[in-house]
């Protein structure tokens, strides 16, 4: 890794190491009530709703085989 | 790793069981945050990423091959986690900031201490975790590989651009390494 040596003291001026610690605090009682962000709608999954929408309005018999698919 | 428990355990993870989930986050829990910690270098953001590390390791047990090192699994899993905390990051640095960088501190080893951080936060995150591990936390390619599940080259590359681009921005900005 010699090749980077320079730009590795340089950093390391600005950016030492971090010391390996444990957490501040007990963690388990988070992990067990977390709940990740709901991710947000991309404009793909509109378009697939939306889709699916009108689809259902146009040819109602088409639930039976959409249900059948889910 | 010679932290890895039995096979029985494993096995109860995969199954759910919520002692063995539990056994398993106490035993693992420091080498993971140490890992975490390393590449957010941020207390609060590495606390938060190890529970949710933890989280969708729990989620995902049912893919867990339990013939193999579960620490390599589950720091896969945190570098990934990590790697999103950075985007997001990211992501809210630019919304409410643009590209303006805030005024440089005015003492000249302070502000080119100053400026050799912004340079490096600016990286894109794939660049930024590898050059974190290589260059400062001095960790080897096969680790860094291992975690991000890359292949070594890939590393390599990765670390050949972040310097690149890392030596150019600093270069605009009259400091030399």
């Amino acid at each position: 890794m010699t090749d980077h040596d320079d730009l590795r003291a340089l950093l390391h001026l600005a950016l030492p190491p971090v010391q390996d610690r444990p957490p501040n605090r007990d963690l388990w009682p988070a992990v067990l009530t977390h709940r990740p962000p709901s991710p947000d709608w991309s404009w793909l999954d509109l378009g697939a709703a939306a889709a699916i929408a009108i689809l259902l309005s146009l040819f109602p018999g088409c639930f039976w085989l959409l249900l059948y698919h889910l | 790793m010679a932290n890895d428990p039995d096979q029985a355990m494993l096995e109860r993870f995969v199954e759910g069981d919520p002692l063995a989930v539990e056994a398993l986050y106490r035993r693992f829990e420091r080498e993971a945050h140490g890992w975490i910690l390393r590449i957010v270098r941020d207390s609060a953001a590495a606390e938060d990423v190890l529970v949710d590390s933890f989280w969708r390791a729990y989620r995902a047990r049912a893919r867990f091959v339990v013939t193999r090192p579960f620490g390599a699994w589950l720091r896969r899993i945190a570098t990934r986690a990590a790697l999103d905390h950075l985007r997001s990051v990211r992501r809210r640095a630019e919304r409410h900031l643009g590209d303006v960088d805030p005024p440089a501190p005015a003492d000249g080893d302070l502000a080119a201490r100053d400026a050799i951080a912004r340079a490096f936060s600016r990286l894109p995150a794939k660049l930024q975790v590898v050059a974190t591990l290589a260059l400062i936390e001095e960790r080897p390619y096969g680790e860094i590989a291992e975690a991000l599940d890359v292949p070594i080259g890939t590393v390599k590359s990765r670390l050949s651009r972040a310097s690149a681009r890392l030596r150019e921005d600093l270069s605009r900005q009259g400091i030399r390494p």
